[in-house]
């Protein structure tokens, strides 16, 4: 979330700058007629820290085990995202 | 295969194919917005009856069809679903149906080169973005919505984003997402 605080909140002005801040940098470094694809890489440094989690959690899994249990874990990130919103066709 | 390799071999099949292609989700609005992190490429392509099927046998070994087939249920655009091998990548592919404005956002779309791999590709425009973001609603769309609005600043058409948000029924979510950005 970028701006979620409640009205009032003691936290807003907060982040309102760190909101600032990200679409002032956006804004910077945009190349015209250009379609970036970091999104893929930035998910990858994501999954990174996934599965240092997953092996924090299973002590002597292997890298297959590994696999699987974050495997599982995106399914239900995915299950969870698309709840209601998509449906098999007939 | 990486990602960006099976985004560019998807488009060039694409291409190959004659098939038309506009894409969409996280990456149009990362073009328009902040640069969010994303484990899919969606793509809309107009397609007739059969050819999806041409298209699907071009795709080669690594790319992996999803025999399943949904449909959105907002508004019952059909989703194919690529798998990249033995990673959690994957490249949604929605054929254009016949939503209103579906078609007027691939009407109005534009031509932008794709980085790193140079091949030409197609986006909605950020108005288009906004509109498909709102409707949609989910919180990571809000977020795509509220920052597509605020980089893009003065550069928005306003009476085209609220004539759909008013079609769609969404004008008062549209509201409160841009009562929402701090000035900037």
């Amino acid at each position: 979330m970028n701006v979620n605080a409640e009205p009032g909140s003691e936290f807003q002005p907060l982040m309102d700058d760190i909101f600032r801040e990200k679409v002032l940098r956006a804004r910077a470094k945009k190349v015209e007629g250009v379609l970036s694809l970091e999104g893929f890489d930035l998910f990858e440094g994501a999954l990174a820290f996934i599965r240092d989690g997953v092996r924090a959690q299973l002590p002597g899994a292997t890298e297959e085990d590994v696999q699987a249990e974050v495997a599982r874990r995106l399914e239900i990130g995915r299950r969870l995202a698309e709840h209601g919103f998509y449906r098999p066709a007939a | 295969m990486t990602p960006h390799e099976a985004v560019a071999h998807v488009i060039a099949a694409l291409k190959a194919a004659g098939l038309s292609h506009l894409v969409t989700g996280a990456l149009a609005s990362n073009y328009y917005g902040i640069e969010r992190s994303t484990k899919d490429a969606d793509i809309v392509l107009e397609s007739a009856p059969g050819d999806f099927a041409a298209f699907a046998r071009t795709l080669g070994p690594e790319l992996e069809l999803d025999a399943q087939i949904t449909f959105e249920t907002i508004t019952g655009s059909l989703r194919h679903i690529i798998c990249l091998r033995s990673t959690a990548f994957k490249i949604e592919l929605f054929l254009l149906g016949s939503d209103p404005h579906h078609q007027e956002r691939f009407r109005r779309r534009r031509e932008v080169r794709l980085a790193s791999i140079g091949t030409q590709t197609w986006l909605p425009t950020a108005e288009d973005v906004v509109v498909q973001k709102v409707r949609w609603g989910r919180l990571k769309d809000r977020d795509d919505a509220q920052n597509v609005i605020a980089v893009q600043r003065g550069n928005l058409d306003w009476p085209y984003i609220e004539r759909w948000c008013d079609t769609h029924g969404t004008r008062a979510r549209l509201e409160e997402i841009r009562a929402s950005i701090p000035p900037i």
